[in-house]
């Protein structure tokens, strides 16, 4: 495989998290706003567990403070999430390789709901009253829709040969 | 050489920095006002995404008025006629109401109220954040929008400007959890604080179980602490309960504005608000 450079698998890397952000801000019905998968945490689980030498916590940070001005969240809330979900994928990584699909789907679903458990917990303390239960639905639903991301992110980093 | 099992130890320490950076900023974002505007500015970064997401939904918007067959046009056009006539009669009223207004104030010799004008915006369609209610509009400081301006539709207050770039800005809805919002009873002038919840609704705050709020009451923003325009409409009562247990009474506000209708917005250009905030800035 041909090696490329650095900056340009950064760019790569981000362009995937720009056309995530997109979809995060797509106007749906309120009523499922919950449902909501949340592609972000996803997309920062996939990069850090298949590009670890690129994407890490500072990454992750860096991303989520860009996706915070975008979302109208308290700034750098995001930006916490995605550096603590970059530092658990990291020690899991190894391990979500050789998980079964069912095993990946409880962790992933675990991840992101650790993701969501962090901003409700920022939100609480500025004073947002806490959602209801279905907030919680967007980890299944994050779950659902891995197997559908990881693998267009992989025929994307294989068509660009983004290696490790 | 390529190492398959890296382990540094570097993680962990790099995690602490960043996360001790992130609430440093989380902290200067909620506490301080000042990096509004830092926030501001930063945000014309993520506009193209914007624009991005935004313009698709719009030109499909737009493509069904091009596709509207003349019967259709023709019969809106003519319901809008009738709307307009209508307005301008109740209009003439007004003018006449506000004339006579003036001269009773000058009579009592209270202050003038102030004419506002507004400008027409319109809702950029992108979904922020599912905790907090806001919206972005399209028109930012180059078309003279400030923050703290109060947007309107045309039933009632929407929510006010929290940050400005040169393109855009940022508005939170009055059903914001962190939104409050001076108002008074239409009916008899009993005054309350409407703070939303983060729902679809709003709620007085520390309201006495004596005072005489009935459903169906309408409220308006009373003007008090100058940043609301006085006199539009806020909410309508939905439920007044008063439990024995509790020491105030809980009101439920259903808001006036359609705000979960995207499309057109008005800004109000507070004339008062704005020369206090010059002094302010002089001091």
């Amino acid at each position: 495989m041909r090696k490329n450079k650095t900056s340009v698998v950064y760019l790569q890397v981000l362009l995937s998290f720009v056309f995530a952000f997109c979809l995060m801000i797509i106007p749906v019905n309120p009523a499922y706003k919950w449902l909501r998968p949340d592609l972000v945490t996803l997309l920062m689980i996939y990069w850090v567990a298949n590009l670890p030498s690129h994407v890490g916590i500072v990454f992750g940070f860096m991303v989520g403070l860009i996706f915070d001005l975008l979302s109208g969240m308290l700034f750098g809330s995001m930006g916490l999430t995605l550096a603590i979900i970059a530092f658990l994928t990291m020690n899991l990584r190894l391990r979500l390789r050789i998980y079964r699909s069912w095993q990946k789907f409880i962790v992933i679903m675990l991840l992101v709901a650790c993701s969501q458990l962090i901003r409700l917990w920022i939100q609480m303390l500025i004073g947002h009253p806490p959602a209801n239960f279905i907030y919680w639905l967007s980890s299944v639903m994050s779950a659902l829709a891995w197997p559908i991301i990881s693998t267009v992110l992989s025929s994307y980093q294989r068509s660009l040969r983004l290696a490790a | 050489m390529k190492m398959i099992f890296v382990r540094d130890t570097a993680y962990g320490f790099r995690l602490v920095f960043v996360c001790i950076f992130a609430c440093a900023l989380m902290f200067i974002d909620h506490s301080f006002e000042q990096f509004r505007f830092v926030r501001g500015s930063l945000s014309t970064l993520v506009f193209p995404a914007q624009k991005l997401v935004d313009t698709p939904i719009a030109l499909v918007r737009n493509f069904g008025g091009f596709l509207a067959t003349q019967q259709h046009l023709f019969n809106e056009n003519k319901k809008l006629q009738g709307t307009q006539l209508l307005l301008q009669g109740r209009l003439q009223k007004l003018e006449a109401l506000e004339k006579e207004n003036q001269h009773l104030r000058d009579l009592l010799q209270s202050g003038a109220q102030v004419a506002e004008d507004m400008s027409i915006a319109s809702i950029i369609n992108i979904d922020p954040d599912p905790f907090t209610h806001q919206v972005i509009i399209n028109k930012g400081k180059s078309a003279g929008v400030y923050q703290g301006q109060t947007l309107i539709d045309a039933h009632g207050i929407m929510g006010t400007i929290i940050a400005v770039n040169d393109l855009e800005s940022r508005a939170m809805l009055i059903t914001d959890a962190s939104h409050a919002v001076p108002v008074e009873n239409l009916r008899n002038g009993v005054r309350a604080i409407a703070v939303g919840t983060g729902g679809a609704t709003l709620e007085l705050r520390h309201v006495q179980k004596s005072l005489d709020i009935v459903d169906g009451d309408v409220f308006v923003t009373s003007g008090l602490g100058g940043r609301f325009p006085i006199g539009f409409p806020v909410g309508k009562v939905i439920e007044a309960r008063r439990d024995h247990g509790k020491p105030f009474a809980s009101i439920t506000l259903q808001t006036q504005a359609k705000l979960d209708r995207g499309g057109h917005v008005l800004l109000i250009r507070n004339q008062d608000y704005i020369k206090r905030e010059r002094i302010n800035e002089k001091k």
